[in-house]
């Protein structure tokens, strides 16, 4: 065998390197990489981008008679989310989704409100108890949504002790439900979305550094100082993260609303699936979800643009050196 | 004794425990204002729990503390005109120097031409002007360091506590620092508290000293008392005392020890017991020892270099069959010994230490 040849020529640096402990070149570490995203990228592209792009076309087709799509070009459904029908102008969508905003906005501010004192209490619980804690939140995971939503029917019922309790103080009649109400729907939109709050908090929560705190105390700090102060920019990765999980499904939830709400409180969600369901007109079906999309995407954008999320790493130390 | 005006800080009994850990046990504490108090001790003794109560970070489970004669046990950290250098500094990450200088002054609601003089003035003070803009992690340790401080010192405090403020700095930039420390307490006149474990930093920082060991205090005093006189093993090796030897009374003035008898300045109560030497003050000398007391003969058993001059270890004997540890001897002038050499030592008489207390430890 021999030794073998040292190669006299120095190595070109900017074309070798030596990565994760191998000699190789940045052209094959690319080659590498493209071939290990390709069965991902495939996956999106077939299963996320080419539906979405589907489901935009189609807005702009029309409905047959008997509610199938028929190739008509139309602004029709475009000018519907409008509210201008063809029995003149209604605001009835407009509602329908500045409702659906809302709703989708107070759930994010109760899982917020209640993550809070949630995740800094099992932050501060011993490791073993942390663990139960966390099995605890995650648990809800395990049943499927419609299936917790008729748990709460049953506890909302009128012979069961919320509902009867209420009724002992006079503020509900004898033997009426909890539900349908908006004190049901937001009852079963915080249950559903708190761990999807929670879980992103705990990440920043159980880093936290409970020293800048503390000096934040000791520098005369009142307590609204000491949360936006030491807390809130400790816990803002996580708190980001758990915005924008919990207020994009929200928006579009209609299951937990049609149960608990009586299929009275109408949201986007449930318009949207009344349209490829019963009305069985698939073009303005699509017309509603792609708009749900591009609202939901500019809410978005919006949010991470103010709050700093795009440049702000899992640390907190923002680097903005000049 | 409470019905007189006392300023500085008093604790008085003050205990705490922690789940089946005793962190403190009846401490008496007193500071005077003006002064700056060590506390020192191994770590786990109980010392940084006594600065956070100090700080209103903890509640002692007994005891009652006072501040200028106005008790303040139960009174919050955001209410005590007291202010803290945290041990890593804990500067907000978000926000620039200037903020995290400003923020006691605007937690108080201080008028903002006001604030904007102090946090100018105390800047300067430490040397950071135009570092305003700057954000924590685009500081130096030693930046921080000094961010801390003026953080707590702008907003005037009655007393400042540090926690081993410069624990997390380089032994050159520390020392530097321990300098500047000094002066801008003098400066200042404000009144300092410092907890630490380094006795380097006690003998050139403070002027009053307190030793503490598993959550009690076992000495306090005059930095120099404690110095001069410890009260037994614990604490003068806590000091950076070595070269301990068992002494016993032979005259008034002349005692006992392993190497000879000895005449001491520094006369002990007892007449059996403990006596140390610095290892900077023993004197070696080339020429054979004379006859007399305080003198004897040593050879060298070991020798390294200590950055400025040599430790020497020296042992009486050849053999060293002697029950006593080698002599620790620091030299800082340049000296060429070798191994197995024969040296004349001299431990003079107002150097040699007797340990306060007789109880061997």
């Amino acid at each position: 065998m021999g030794q073998e040849h040292i190669p006299e020529k120095p190595l070109d640096t900017t074309k070798y390197v030596i990565w994760q402990g191998e000699l190789t070149s940045y052209w094959r570490i690319r080659l590498k990489s493209m071939i290990l995203a390709v069965p991902s990228l495939l996956w999106l592209t077939l299963l996320l981008a080419l539906p979405c792009l589907l489901l935009v076309g189609m807005a702009f087709l029309s409905r047959g008679q008997y509610g199938e799509i028929v190739f008509d070009p139309t602004w029709a459904n475009i000018k519907r989310l409008g509210g201008y029908t063809t029995f003149g102008w209604s605001p009835a969508i407009l509602y329908i989704i500045g409702r659906s905003l809302w709703m989708a906005f107070v759930t994010t501010f109760l899982c917020v409100l209640l993550a809070y004192p949630l995740t800094f209490h099992i932050a501060t619980r011993p490791r073993k108890r942390k663990v139960y804690w966390l099995i605890l939140l995650v648990i809800p995971f395990w049943t499927n949504v419609v299936v917790r939503a008729y748990a709460w029917l049953l506890i909302l019922g009128p012979n069961l002790p919320p509902a009867k309790i209420l009724a002992a103080i006079g503020l509900l009649n004898e033997g009426t439900p909890l539900y349908p109400g908006s004190l049901a729907v937001y009852l079963g939109m915080v249950s559903t979305f708190l761990p999807f709050m929670a879980l992103p908090l705990y990440s920043s929560v159980d880093r936290f550094n409970w020293e800048i705190l503390e000096a934040a105390k000791d520098l005369y700090g009142s307590p609204w100082l000491i949360f936006t102060q030491a807390v809130l920019p400790q816990t803002k990765p996580g708190l980001s993260v758990g915005i924008i999980v919990t207020f994009v499904p929200a928006m579009s939830m209609f299951v937990v609303t049609d149960i608990l709400g009586g299929a009275k409180t109408m949201l986007i969600g449930n318009v949207i699936q009344q349209q490829f369901t019963q009305a069985r007109d698939w073009p303005f079906g699509a017309a509603l979800a792609g708009a749900l999309m591009i609202l939901t995407l500019v809410a978005m954008t919006i949010f991470r643009r103010r709050s700093g999320f795009d440049n702000q790493s899992n640390d907190v130390y923002v680097t903005k050196f000049n | 004794m409470k019905d007189q005006i006392n300023k500085g800080l008093v604790c008085y009994d003050i205990s705490k425990t922690f789940t089946n850990h005793k962190a403190l046990i009846d401490v008496d504490l007193s500071v005077e204002e003006g002064d700056i108090l060590t506390i020192l001790g191994p770590s786990g003794c109980g010392k940084t729990t006594l600065l956070r109560i100090i700080a209103g970070l903890e509640l002692p489970d007994k005891g009652r503390i006072f501040l200028d004669s106005t008790e303040i046990t139960r009174l919050p950290a955001s209410k005590r005109e007291i202010n803290t250098v945290f041990q890593s500094y804990a500067l907000f990450p978000h926000l620039d120097v200037y903020s995290n200088v400003s923020f006691g002054l605007q937690a108080r609601k201080t008028p903002k031409d006001k604030i904007e003089k102090k946090v100018k003035d105390i800047l300067s003070l430490i040397q950071m002007e135009g570092l305003e803009k700057r954000f924590p992690n685009q500081l130096s340790g030693g930046q921080k360091q000094r961010v801390a401080l003026a953080r707590a010192l702008v907003n005037e405090p009655r007393l400042l506590l540090l926690d081993e403020p410069l624990s997390a700095l380089d032994a050159h930039l520390r020392s530097q620092v321990q300098q500047e420390l000094r002066a801008l307490q003098q400066k200042l006149g404000t009144t300092f508290v410092l907890v630490t474990h380094d006795h380097n930093e006690t003998k050139r920082l403070s002027n009053r000293l307190v030793v503490m060991n598993e959550g009690e205090i076992i000495q306090s005093g005059p930095t120099a008392d404690v110095f001069a006189r410890p009260a037994n093993k614990f604490v003068a090796e806590f000091l950076g005392a070595t070269n301990f030897m068992d002494a016993s009374k032979m005259s008034d003035t002349v005692f006992d020890t392993p190497y000879g008898p000895m005449d001491v300045k520094n006369k002990p109560k007892w007449d059996k017991g403990k006596m140390f030497v610095w290892p900077e003050k023993i004197e070696i000398h080339n020429d054979s020892a004379p006859a007399g007391n305080n003198w004897f003969v040593g050879f060298v058993k070991d020798q390294v270099f200590n950055g400025e001059g040599l430790d020497l270890m020296l042992v009486k004997d050849r053999e060293n069959d002697l029950p006593i540890e080698p002599l620790l001897v620091r030299v800082n002038t340049r000296l060429d010994v070798q191994s197995g050499q024969r040296l004349a030592v001299y431990i003079p008489p107002e150097h040699l230490v007797p340990l306060e207390n007789p109880i061997i430890h």
